[in-house]
């Protein structure tokens, strides 16, 4: 068991057994359970350079005024490694993820 | 009953009210526990200068280890809320069950008031 | 009955608290050096401040959120940063600009230097905030600021030829130095739309817990109010350019603005005048102390309001508090007062894509605004301001060392 702050999770690449990119943490999906919030799953979206120019919040809200741009993931939480948190993992192929959010 | 949030639209940077509806603060990083086998869970809020200095990069992260290791043997940590105090997650702000009277995070506020604004006539 | 008395005082607090040390020198300088030309940079400025306005006080009655409150949740704390760093730093520049504006106006009266009233002008400001409410500081020095309508009286009685002042409202390529002219333009854009106004109004909509029901209300203060007091700042350059261009005399010192109406209104011109330079930017002073203490405490989640006690905001209180003070400086130090509004104004206008970029996408997500999102014609509007300031952006600094 170890804790680990969101923020260093968000923005953070995610690859797949094969290395290739899927893309970067946007968000974080919880379901509110007795008094505890379990992870659901994980958005992970492609924006690639704007990210990095404009800051990630504001190149999702730019992207989201054109909406063709946007191609997310969706990685259920038993999916996602995150024994190294820097480099997460996801256990199937991108391919085979599910997209939207 | 359960109820879906997205951590970052839903509950980051929100403003936390204590039990009396006063401001206590801002979410300003989430603490998530990994378990093997277990999806993980949030378990505390962090409201405090060093959880936003830890959100501006490797220079922030440092700002934050050095004043929180100043005269002290074990760094300080950041003032945190456990998950299992959130009450409501509204709109605007998150409710907590904190008293704001006497929650660490409104020490500042609270010298403030009794050493200058009072002395000030405020 | 009540929402017609606060439509009325919302009118008046428009028009009363539009004039101050950067609207006044900026239309003074501008008049003096081109007559009627920059008219349409005056008019701009107000369109573009009226509209941004009324967003502002669409997203607090709709979402109640104020503007730096909603920009932090909604983009997060590393982005929110910027902008509220950067506003904060340009403010500071014009809050020490307007402090010295009613510094140079009380030198006209007593024959003390400004670096002696730096101070106490700083402490009453001071006073007004610790002690007032939010209304008073909005309205009390607002209703004072009605001296400026002198403006209005001096330049009905000049006769000008309004056709040319019609036609000034018109954007023309200047008849002569071009790099001054534009200098004035993007000083007087910014003199008009400064950041801290609309985040003062989004702040106060939440101190004075507007609803929906307050959008009517919003539309005229901010819109008509908004282009009353436009008109008001259109007049002094009509009167600087009635009175300073036969006589071939510019604008390099505010004392020359005092007396600007002296030919056509006598002695009472120039207490007027005198009280207007020291009325609209002391209410200044003590709107951007508290806008600056607005986007500190909404930022970091401090306890915020001004009609609590200061020890109940006690973070809030001490933010304004150190940022007063700390104003006195550039004027105890020396800086002369009107070159200090021409480089805060300049800045002003180069700061603000930072700023209006992330609220014109508020103002567009449902989320927030619900079914009152902007239309085209507010996009439209707040996008060619973005544009325009961006373009200014570049060309404001080096037309400083040119043109300033």
């Amino acid at each position: 068991m170890h804790e680990v702050p969101v923020h260093s999770l968000i923005g953070t690449r995610v690859r797949d057994p094969r290395n290739v990119s899927v893309g970067r943490i946007e968000e974080i999906c919880v379901e509110r359970r007795d008094n505890a919030a379990y992870v659901t799953e994980f958005l992970v979206g492609e924006y690639g350079i704007l990210e990095r120019l404009a800051g990630g919040a504001l190149a999702r809200s730019l992207l989201r005024l054109v909406p063709s741009v946007h191609r997310g993931r969706r990685i259920a939480w038993e999916l996602l490694d995150l024994t190294d948190p820097q480099h997460p993992r996801v256990r199937v192929s991108k391919d085979a993820l599910p997209t939207g959010e | 009953m359960s109820e879906r949030l997205h951590l970052i639209h839903d509950v980051l940077d929100k403003m936390v009210l204590g039990r009396d509806k006063h401001r206590l603060g801002r979410v300003d990083n989430l603490v998530l526990e990994i378990r093997p086998d277990e999806p993980p869970r949030v378990v505390y809020m962090e409201m405090s200068g060093a959880a936003l200095l830890n959100r501006l990069g490797r220079i922030g992260r440092a700002t934050a280890q050095w004043i929180a290791s100043r005269g002290r043997d074990t760094p300080r940590l950041p003032f945190r809320v456990a998950w299992d105090l959130v009450r409501e997650i509204e709109p605007a702000s998150v409710v907590v069950d904190v008293d704001s009277a006497s929650s660490r995070t409104m020490a500042w506020e609270r010298w403030l008031a009794t050493h200058v604004v009072s002395k000030l006539g405020g | 009955m009540k929402r017609i008395l606060e439509v009325a005082l919302g009118l008046v607090t428009s028009i009363g608290g539009f004039l101050e040390i950067g609207s006044i020198t900026t239309a003074a300088q501008g008049g003096a050096a081109f007559t009627f030309q920059l008219g349409w940079a005056v008019a701009l400025g107000t369109i573009c401040l009226a509209l941004l306005l009324e967003m502002s006080g669409r997203l607090a009655a709709i979402s109640k959120h104020t503007i730096v409150d909603a920009i932090r949740e909604r983009f997060g704390f590393p982005f929110s940063l910027f902008p509220s760093v950067i506003v904060l730093v340009v403010s500071f520049l014009v809050m020490a600009s307007e402090l010295g504006g009613v510094a140079l106006a009380l030198q006209f009266v007593t024959g003390i230097g400004i670096r002696w009233w730096a101070l106490p002008i700083a402490a009453v400001a001071w006073l007004l905030l610790w002690k007032g409410t939010f209304g008073m500081v909005e309205q009390g020095v607002s209703l004072l600021g009605l001296v400026t309508l002198v403006f209005l009286v001096g330049a009905i009685k000049l006769h000008p030829d309004w056709g040319a002042v019609a036609h000034g409202l018109v954007p023309t390529m200047p008849s002569h130095e071009p790099a001054h002219y534009w200098f004035i333009a993007v000083s007087i854009l910014g003199a008009s739309i400064t950041p801290y106004l609309f985040i003062f109004y989004s702040s106060g909509a939440i101190e004075d817990k507007w609803d929906s029901s307050y959008l009517p209300i919003n539309r005229i203060t901010a819109g008509v109010g908004t282009l009353f007091g436009g008109a008001l700042s259109l007049m002094v350059l009509v009167v600087a350019g009635s009175v300073l261009v036969p006589r071939g005399i510019q604008v390099d010192s505010v004392e020359q603005v005092a007396l600007l109406l002296t030919h056509v209104l006598g002695r009472w011109g120039f207490i007027l005048v005198v009280a207007s330079l020291a009325i609209g930017p002391f209410g200044a002073v003590a709107e951007i102390a508290l806008a600056s203490a607005y986007i500190a405490a909404e930022e970091l989640g401090w306890n915020w309001s001004e009609d609590v006690a200061p020890r109940d905001a006690a973070r809030f209180s001490m933010f304004y508090t150190v940022l007063v003070f700390l104003s006195v400086l550039p004027i105890a130090l020396g800086l002369d007062p009107l070159k200090l509004t021409m480089i805060s104004m300049v800045l002003t206008a180069a700061s603000l894509p930072v700023s209006v970029v992330p609220f014109l996408l508020l103002m567009n997500d449902e989320r927030y605004v619900k079914e009152h999102k902007n239309g085209w014609i507010g996009n439209t509007a707040v996008a060619l301001i973005v544009l325009m300031s961006c373009v200014l952006a570049v060309v404001s600094i080096p037309l400083q060392f040119m043109g300033g």
